[in-house]
């Protein structure tokens, strides 16, 4: 752009858009009212159309179609997903039977496709990117018939066969409102961060591919697994790709990285599987088959007394914590993260973190019930005070800017775990849509700075300044997820942390200490705006003070399609957050029913005392299968 | 079904160590025969054939029941029943898949005698022998057989002092605990007059026998069996031995000789002091073992982690994996027949992915430039990343990482602890896992995430049917068991019954 | 047909005056520099225009509505969709939220003011902002504010308000940051939006405290459950100390009960709660102490943003939110006082440091806060509609100075091509001759700020110093809980406190205001030479592009010259406003003997529920008898400040001036650096939470980081290298190790082992069983007397005691194994008076 606009300029740039503009307007008015006719909602079809013919004129048709299909299948999304018009979604749900095969797909397919890469030459990788975003498209596309049907409470596509029958392990896989958004998270963000990494990856892009594919199916496995054993082979499963991810692409000291973040994983888990252990083996001593069970809504039935429930909590909640990773058990994170490329940050962010905090929701509050209860406050405060303050003044004080994002994790997700802790319908909704939120704009944020990377090959943030001169696209698109992660009202962050907030103040959980909770995390939403523009302002303000700097390529095509799916869902989630909100809230009602009511049963004292029973079965667990319910009459 | 003659069935029982020891004889003889060019294709393809025939044999003998068979006969010599089946089985497939690394191991390093497949053969074949002992004379005997042949083996490298070295503390130490087993055996015999072990166990059971002696005799029978298991402290032969002999025949100890010492540990301490009062948690032998169990583990573990070459990695690793399984032997005292069968399973599993990685490990290497240091591993991922794919499954089945088979080895026996109520033993066992998971990880890194040094001499990895062969099998197995598992479960269950029923 | 086609309840209208702008805002940023300047000026100012436009029609809607049912407090709502929910209330029901937009007198009257100055101030800034390359960006950004503050005002519950309140704080961020090249002027931007952030802080914690106490977040939802808020049932009420009560127990020896107050936990309604925390929050918006800091180091930004952000619109927008909810402050005289004294020390703080600034800019800057200190004395003494009304009128006169300021600079600019100099009045003067039009307007805007009489700032500063004086929050009668007398009352000394300040402020305004006008219009001018030589060094940073001036710098340059008319016809129509708005609220003057106060009666519906709470501090004629002679107090403050600034500057011409700097350097000095509060915030606020920073970053390196996993790692990476050591390849040591193994086994079976396991049954039944090994014997004690049962030791393995409830029994086992050695054991058996859990113990 040139720093200086004569009149003559002027005119020109009157005309520049008068002729080429307005007749492909015209052209793409055309094709989306043809479109429209066949097509039942005319409106994403024209709003794409307007994108593609809106995009600044320097990009080709290879970017502006992309943009204008994300664009048009976002709002598609937005329109048919909304919560107002639910009596359609009825009559979809109607006529869509709940395939009870169709979360194995979703599992099996890039599990497959994972497999089936394997035997693709390694000679030719542009191949292997092709089938690997195939497969990825492929599970999103399957994921359609989820959004249509209306969640409500229970649990949906249910599939439940025995594996190894002898020893109570089952394969019992089902969706319900809050495992929904991460697995479309899931499926959403493994394209981008595949697309990008494309960019960015050209070494061994087999292994790459394959680890991709793995670590997708691996991930969607424990988001859906509802039988422990199965969980946590899906939980180990995750391991390995992300392991491998950050020390082959990995940066300097990835390998050092990369083992850490796997001892640490494992060291929680293996204390994870001796709980689950213990727990199935428990069940098997009182249940009348006497036989042992994994599954979840078997072992939620188990009321236990205080001095095993705790343990058990206990080991359960660190290898989540690890997960989270929540205080003090966080400093994988940020080696982690600098050390992985980007592809893998976004991931590892965007989804794995989600692993902790699903896990501590689903299983933790699920099956130790007293123990979640009584530990919460204690636990928000390690949240509020190790996670929303101390994580955001460390990353105040990053030079290293991936370690800055890596730090804002922690804080962001120091909310997700309090919304959790006070366990309030209006705190869970938050803190799951948080989990998303923090995927999005965390994701984005990788996404953009692996950007500058690719280009300058450094992550301190004083080797750049100035660059909104150079590369001002990059410098706007940089600013708004920057606020997104700030919270500003309208964007998605904003509804999770407000949520979640007025949620704390309001829970009973907390015991006294839940106001001076909710100011605490309060105040989080100051020192986030501190961190975020302070790094925000050494990147891209100021003068250029680094010769290299001065004539850097802005944003590129490939890199804009990549990031416009998230900075649109920003707005989306920021706009209409119930569409979110409407689809989980039922499943939070549950959940937070369920606690509640064993709270409930056992106060005063907190804890169930005398020797472990059995409770009758919840209504609304997942039916059991006819297997399962003979071997309980025998 | 028209039943046996008792000839008949006495030699349709007995089969699979009949046709073992007839294969080896026929061998040597046919080796001693030989042209030397065609030899080597010949004997490990031929000393594999009859490995898997003996093992097909044990199979057939165990699905055609053992209650239709009458095997009184070489009673209480020699006891066929489902659990000796299950050796026979095991160390049969650990054979042929030594057999096969070698058919390509001993070519390619200029070691290529026809001794060795007698010696794999005639060793295998006294540690089936142990596995059906049930007369201490029988166990001495195979183990002295299974023995020397370890002991040959190992000093099969004649040029490499190394190698004469490790076989010569392997030989010594082992004459000794044998030596000290014997003496063990003669004590029981002083104090009960049996030799055979099911009649010690009466004797001592009925609870008449008050004198001391037994005690003494138990404590030497357990260190003659904690030091064939590799037990610490009893352990110290072990890397020596396993990193001085020629890889096929390290792998070979690592998991047919050790599968024989369990055998023979979970026959004698079962049988013989199977009885409440030395299975007592107060004063009898599991927590002896259980100490054992942890000390070897952890101390495995921690060396493990400092070790540099990748062969004594693996050496102490397997002395780990005998900590794991001696957990499973305590056990024994509180969750049969879980407790033994999940031994079994483990052993099996162990024996699949101990067999795959040595075997990968040799083809990591070729003549002069074997691969032993970690160093020597860098950059395997883009050279042969076949070979890598596989040493990583294997690796991460040792570590006990779903899907594998090694996972679930773990599980069912921390399983049965856990059913048992130790759950400190549990604990520790999975923590030390963690540590495992760490050495098993560096070779992981070596081979992906490192390139060899500049000028640094390049192991190049080398190419040979038999062993892919063998890596392939294994994997295979390691997969399916890792996958499917409860099958192959209940058949360990079945012969763990043997001591139970 | 207004309601036919927009009926009161879904007033689509609304939607179109947040629409426009925000259409703007996009096509201008998105294809603005596609677009070419004209498209950009034309798009800005339509959008702007008809946003007017549409909110002229609305509030002559509205105005026919008020006329349809007199007194009601009417308003006009269109809601867009359900935005979101939470929990909250008494029993935590669930409380939608709703994207819902709706106007009434309060909110109609802002309205217009912003649509109708920010279209003034959009003419002016073609003109101004002509020559920046970012001139697109610009209009985008201006437009985007417009948007942010209508939603602000037109907002129906505090969530959407919060979107405007932060909005307008993201515009201002990028507008005063506009040119981010040079460091500063980034910086300043950042401090705004923090500063404003931590007012936010406030906002929030007020929105859940409202959530909590009345289960509503929407103004009328606000309103029905604001009763509660006076609870002094404890539950109901907010516990500062102990944190959220509950109360301090020792921890250890930590004599934490010290901390536990003797008088009970200290607690305040949630009334007070709740209206300090929005107050907070009006505090960082409208730039009261303490979080004034940031608005003076805003006039980084182009002059336009200053006269609409920091003048006419943004910085109001706390006391608007005061006015909106002054149902809910008027709950909490504490908070009330708090406001006015806030007020009253700002006004001053503020006027002080006006009195001896150079720039004309930070002057102005200075003034708007010590201005918007007199509207939080208005909120905070009760009147508000004085409050407000002072809000509407500054709006007029400040944004007309700033732009009077702007084209001043710009025609010293265009001389003087240095940024700083252009705006320093020392070197300005006789401008008169050259600009009149500037002059004239300025005069006008001058005059009404100083108070002269009969201009808009006399009405309404004279209104609030009136009722600062008069007036007194007394607690809210409709309460019945506070007829108790348990309440807090403000002691007499404020209100008389508040007035002197406030009369204070309004002499030093009449004085630093006159000052600038006579520095910069009269006179000779004295920027002939100054600053020549800076041109050289500007041409090349010309971050906004005044490169094209190329002249020979050793001759004086071209005289100064007035403005072109986009810049002087908002001038003119300001200034006009400026001088006549005030007889909109003009009380002080009798028609009929009634006040005329159209703009009273108009807000009157808002206020009527806050008003009930005030009174005045003497009852009868006093209030109305004190009406002149406090008016006399304003007008001669006018007279007085004028009166010196004259004798000063025009009489003395400045002499005075400096000797008084010379005589008190100290004091001036003081004065100049604006009392050092920036530097008093550095070493405090801002040094506490940076080391707070760096040693958590430390103790993250070091200990965490350090302590978990390096140091296990190096645990077991250091027992792995002892063990290796043993290792050592000489055979000797492994025998010898086996044999060590050999001894220790040994050494546990020879070693007797007595134990025993205890089994109840239900019937009190304890059987003891000794655990069996090998040719063990054993010997037992039953009863405990201290002499067992047998003399020998024999095979029995168990032995069964009966105990009754509460009883218990000691049981001792003495073992011996088969080398004949001895070892006992003591089993205390104790049976408890509870129901027997029947099993093993």
């Amino acid at each position: 752009m040139s720093t200086h606009t004569t009149s003559t300029r002027e005119d020109e740039g009157v005309t520049k858009f008068g002729t080429r503009e307005l007749t492909l307007l015209a052209l793409v008015a055309l094709v989306a009212v043809v479109a429209a006719r066949f097509v039942d909602a005319s409106v994403p079809v024209i709003l794409a159309a307007v994108v593609a013919a809106l995009v600044p004129r320097k990009h080709g048709w290879d970017v502006r179609l992309p943009l204008a299909v994300i664009t048009g299948l976002l709002v598609l999304f937005v329109l048919r997903a909304w919560p107002a018009s639910s009596e359609d979604i009825d009559s979809a749900a109607a006529a869509t039977t709940e395939s009870p095969k169709l979360l194995s797909w979703l599992i099996g397919l890039p599990l497959a496709g994972a497999a089936f890469v394997l035997f693709l030459p390694r000679q030719s990788p542009q191949l292997v990117r092709n089938f690997t975003m195939l497969v990825m498209f492929a599970t999103l596309a399957l994921t359609i018939p989820l959004l249509n049907v209306t969640m409500g409470r229970g649990f949906h596509f249910n599939q439940d066969i025995p594996w190894l029958a002898s020893l109570g392990i089952r394969y019992h896989v089902a969706i319900d409102g809050i495992t929904l958004w991460l697995v479309m998270l899931t499926v959403f963000l493994q394209p981008v961060a595949a697309w990008v990494s494309f960019g960015s990856i050209q070494t061994r892009v087999k292994d790459w591919c394959f680890a991709l594919l793995l670590l997708e199916g691996a991930m969607l496995g424990a988001f859906l697994s509802l039988d422990l054993f199965l969980f946590y082979v899906f939980w180990e499963l995750m391991l390995i790709p992300m392991y491998v991810m950050i020390g082959v692409w990995g940066g300097a000291n990835r390998i050092k990285s990369a083992i850490k973040f796997f001892l640490y994983t494992m060291f929680g888990s293996v204390l994870m599987l001796a709980a689950i252990l213990y727990l199935a083996y428990t069940y098997a001593r009182v249940s009348p088959t006497h036989l042992p069970s994994f599954d979840y809504f078997e072992l939620s039935r188990l009321e236990l007394p205080q001095h095993v429930q705790i343990w058990l909590f206990a080991a359960f909640a660190l290898s989540f914590f690890i997960k989270v990773p929540m205080w003090p058990v966080h400093t994988w994170l940020p080696d982690a993260h600098t050390e992985a490329p980007t592809g893998g940050s976004i991931i590892l962010a965007a989804v794995m973190l989600k692993m902790g905090t699903y896990g501590y929701l689903r299983f933790c509050m699920g099956l130790f019930p007293e123990a979640a209860g009584s530990q919460a406050a204690t636990l928000a405060g390690v949240a509020v005070l190790g996670g929303i303050v101390y994580g955001a003044l460390c990353a105040w004080k990053q030079d290293d800017v991936k370690r800055l994002i890596a730090y804002s994790s922690v804080a962001h997700l120091g909310y997700v775990m309090l919304g959790l802790f006070a366990a309030t319908p209006a705190s869970i909704e938050g803190a799951v849509l948080q989990m998303v939120n923090h995927g999005i704009s965390t994701g984005a944020l990788f996404l953009l700075f692996g950007v500058i990377y690719d280009r300058r090959h450094t992550r301190m943030a004083d080797d750049f300044g100035g660059l909104a001169k150079p590369m001002p696209v990059y410098a706007t698109l940089f600013v708004i997820a920057t606020l997104a992660s700030v919270g500003l009202p309208a964007t998605n962050g904003f509804i999770g942390e407000f949520m979640v907030i007025t949620g704390t103040f309001v829970s009973n959980h907390l015991g006294h200490v839940n106001g001076i909770q909710a100011v605490g995390a309060a105040i989080g939403v100051i020192l986030g705006a501190l961190y975020m523009l302070s790094v925000v302002q050494k990147m891209f303000f100021g003068p250029i003070t680094k010769k290299e700097n001065e004539h850097l390529e802005d944003i590129n095509g490939r890199e804009m399609v990549a990031v416009a799916p998230l900075l649109i869902m920003v707005f989306v989630i920021g706009l209409f957050p119930n569409i979110f909100l409407s689809r989980m809230k039922g499943a939070v009602a549950r959940t937070e029913e369920a606690l509640s009511s064993r709270l409930e049963v056992n106060v005063p004292p907190r804890y169930y005392e005398g020797p472990i029973r059995l409770l009758p079965r919840a209504t609304e667990s997942s039916p059991l299968p006819a297997d399962l319910d003979q071997g309980a009459s025998k | 079904m028209t039943s046996l003659t008792p000839p008949m069935a006495l030699t349709f029982a007995l089969s699979p160590l009949v046709f073992l020891a007839v294969g080896a004889m026929l061998l040597m003889l046919a080796e001693a025969f030989q042209s030397k060019r065609t030899r080597n294709t010949g004997l490990a393809l031929g000393t594999t054939a009859v490995f898997l025939g003996s093992a097909a044999f044990a199979a057939s003998v165990w699905m055609y029941g053992l209650e239709g068979l009458d095997v009184s006969a070489v009673a209480p010599w020699l006891v066929i029943d489902h659990f000796s089946l299950f050796f026979d089985v095991v160390l049969c497939l650990g054979g042929a898949l030594a057999s096969l690394l070698a058919g390509g191991y001993l070519p390619e390093h200029n070691l290529d005698r026809g001794e060795f497949y007698s010696l794999l053969l005639f060793s295998t074949f006294g540690a089936m022998m142990l596995a059906a002992a049930g007369d201490t004379l029988t166990v001495f005997l195979g183990l002295e057989t299974m023995s020397i042949g370890a002991y040959a083996m190992t000093a099969f490298r004649r040029a490499s002092p190394r190698s004469s070295e490790g076989a010569l503390k392997y030989f010594l130490l082992g004459s000794f605990a044998a030596a000290i087993l014997v003496y063990g055996f003669v004590l029981l015999y002083g104090v009960t007059g049996h030799t055979d072990l099911a009649g010690i166990h009466t004797a001592l059971a009925g609870g008449a026998v008050k004198s001391p002696m037994v005690v003494v005799a138990l404590v030497l029978v357990l260190l003659g069996l904690a030091f064939k298991v590799s037990a610490v402290p009893f352990h110290m032969w072990t890397p020596d031995a396993y990193e001085g002999a020629p890889t096929p025949a390290t792998a070979y100890m690592a998991i047919a000789v050790k599968s024989g010492g369990f055998a023979m540990l979970l026959r004698v301490l079962l049988t013989v002091f199977g009885d409440a009062r030395s299975m007592s948690w107060s004063s009898g032998w599991p927590p002896v073992v259980a100490w054992l169990a942890v000390i070897t583990m952890t101390v495995a573990n921690l060396i493990a982690g400092r070790q540099e070459s990748v062969k004594r990695m693996l050496a102490y690793s397997s002395i780990a994996h005998a900590g794991y399984i001696l957990v499973g032997v305590v056990v024994t005292m509180r969750a049969q027949p879980d407790a033994t069968a999940s031994v079994l399973f483990y052993l099996l599993t162990y024996t699949v992915s101990t067999a795959g990685a040595f075997g990968s490990l040799i083809l990591c290497g070729s003549y002069g430039k074997e691969a032993v240091t970690y160093e020597d591993l860098s950059g395997i991922g883009r050279r042969n990343p076949a070979v890598a794919l596989g040493f990583s499954l294997f690796l991460l089945s040792l570590a006990g990482v779903p899907p594998t088979a090694g996972f679930f080895a773990k599980w069912f026996l921390f399983r049965s602890a856990m059913g048992g109520g130790f759950y400190a033993l549990t604990i520790i066992a999975f923590l030390n896992s963690v540590i495992g998971a760490y050495y098993y990880l560096r070779v992981l890194v070596a081979m992906y995430m490192r390139e060899p040094a500049a000028g640094a001499p390049i192991a190049m990895p080398m190419r040979s049917g038999y062993v892919a062969t063998a890596l392939v099998l294994s994997a295979i197995l390691v997969l399916a068991l890792g996958i499917l598992p409860t099958s192959t479960l209940d058949v360990a269950m079945k012969a763990a019954a043997a001591f139970t029923g | 047909m207004m309601d036919s086609l927009f009926p009161p309840e879904n007033f689509s209208l609304l939607a179109l005056i947040v629409a426009f702008p925000l259409l703007g805002a996009f096509v201008n940023g998105v294809w603005g520099q596609q677009l070419g300047k004209r498209a950009v000026r034309f798009m800005a100012l339509t959008a702007v225009g008809l946003s007017f436009v549409a909110s002229v029609i609305t509030f002559l809607a509205l105005a026919k509505l008020v006329e349809h049912d007199k007194g009601e407090h009417v308003k006009l709502a269109w809601t867009a969709w359900e935005w979101m929910h939470t929990t909250g209330g008494h029993g935590n029901t669930e409380i939608p939220i709703q994207l819902k937009l709706s106007v009434d007198a309060l909110s109609g009257v802002m309205m217009l003011v912003i649509t109708g100055v920010g279209f003034l101030i959009h003419l002016y800034a073609t003109s101004y902002m002509e020559d920046d390359p970012a001139f697109w960006k610009f209009f985008a950004y201006l437009n985007l504010f417009v948007f942010a503050m209508l939603v602000l005002v037109l907002a129906d519950n505090l969530p959407v308000l919060f979107i405007g309140w932060e909005g307008v704080g993201l515009c201002s961020y990028l507008l005063i940051g506009f040119w981010y090249q040079e460091l500063p002027n980034a910086a300043a931007g950042k401090k705004a939006f923090i500063a404003n952030r931590i007012g936010d802080f406030g906002l929030i914690c007020g929105m859940f405290l409202l959530v909590h106490y009345t289960g509503a977040l929407d103004w009328t939802g606000i309103a029905n459950g604001s009763g509660s808020l006076v609870s002094t049932v404890d539950l109901q009420r907010v516990h500062v100390w102990p944190i959220g009560g509950g109360e301090f127990r020792d921890i250890g020896f930590l004599p934490l009960h010290l901390l536990q107050p003797h008088a009970g936990n200290i607690t305040i309604s949630a009334a007070t709660a709740i209206a300090l925390m929005l107050f907070l929050g009006c505090t960082g918006k409208s730039a009261q102490i303490p979080l004034y800091v940031w608005l003076p180091d805003a006039m980084a930004g182009p002059t336009p943003v200053s006269a609409l952000i920091h003048a006419a619109t943004m910085v109001t927008a706390g006391v608007y939110l005061v006015c909106r909810l002054s149902f809910v402050f008027v709950l909490s005289p504490f908070t009330m006082t708090v406001i006015a004294i806030t007020g009253a020390a700002t006004a001053l703080l503020a006027a002080t440091i006006a009195l001896v600034q150079n720039d004309i800019k930070k002057v102005l800057a200075y003034s708007t806060v010590s201005q918007l200190g007199f509207m939080f004395i208005g909120v905070g003494v009760g009147a508000f509609t004085a409050g407000f009304f002072h809000v509407f009128t500054h709006a007029f006169f400040k944004a007309c100075l700033f732009l009077g300021a702007g084209s001043v600079i710009h025609a010293m600019h265009a001389r003087i091509h240095d940024g700083v100099q252009s705006q320093d009045v020392r070197n300005m003067g006789g401008l008169r001759k050259y600009m009149p039009l500037t002059y004239w307007t300025f005069f006008a805007s001058t005059l009404a700020i100083a108070g002269c009489p009969f201009t808009s700032g006399f009405f309404s500063k004279d209104e609030i110093l009136y009722r600062a004086f008069v007036d007194h929050t007394v607690n809210p009668f409709r309460i019945a809980a506070y007829s108790d007398g348990g309440h807090w009352a403000a002691p007499n000394w404020v209100a008389p406190a508040v007035f002197i300040v406030g009369l204070l402020a309004a002499v030093m305004t009449a004085f630093y205001m006159f000052r600038v006008m006579f520095l910069t219009f009269h006179g000779d001018f004295r920027g002939w030479t100054i600053g020549r030589a800076s041109m050289i060094s500007h041409s090349e940073v010309s971050g906004h592009g005044h490169g094209e001036h190329h002249e020979d710098l050793t001759k004086p340059g071209h005289a100064p010259h007035e403005s072109p008319w986009q810049m002087t016809v908002p001038l003119i129509v300001l200034g006009t406003c400026a001088i006549f708005a005030g007889f909109l609220n003009a009380p002080i003057i009798k028609i009929g003997g009634k006040p005329w106060e159209p703009m009273g009666k108009w807000l009157d519906p808002v206020f009527e529920d806050a008003v009930k709470a005030v009174g005045f501090r003497q009852p009868g004629e006093w209030a109305a008898s004190m009406e002149w002679p406090l008016a006399a107090c304003g007008i001669s403050a006018f007279v007085i400040g004028t009166g010196v600034a004259y004798w000063m500057y025009i009489a003395q011409a400045g002499r005075p001036a400096k000797s008084l700097a010379e005589a008190m350097p100290g004091l001036h000095k003081l004065l100049m650096d604006k009392w050092r509060i920036d530097e008093l915030y550095e070493v405090t606020v801002l040094a506490m939470v940076d080391a707070l920073a760096d040693t958590f970053a430390v103790f993250d390196q070091s200990v965490v980081d350090g302590l978990l996993p390096r140091l296990s790692s190096l645990i077991v990476v250091g027992l792995g290298t002892v063990l290796r050591v043993f290792q050592n390849g000489v055979v000797h040591v492994y025998a010898a190790f086996m044999v060590v193994g050999l001894a220790a086994t040994g050494w546990f079976f020879v070693a007797p082992h007595a134990d025993a396991t205890v089994t109840v049954s239900d019937n009190g039944d304890y059987v003891v069983q000794a655990s069996p090994g090998m040719g063990y014997s054993y010997q037992w004690d039953t009863n405990g007397d201290g002499t067992p049962d047998e003399k020998t030791f024999g095979n029995t393995q168990q032995v069964k005691v009966h105990l009754d409830p509460g009883k218990s029994q000691t049981v001792r086992l003495e073992v011996q194994n088969a080398f004949g050695l001895h070892g006992a054991k003591e089993i205390p058996i104790t049976r408890p008076s509870a129901p027997l859990e029947v099993g093993q113990l």
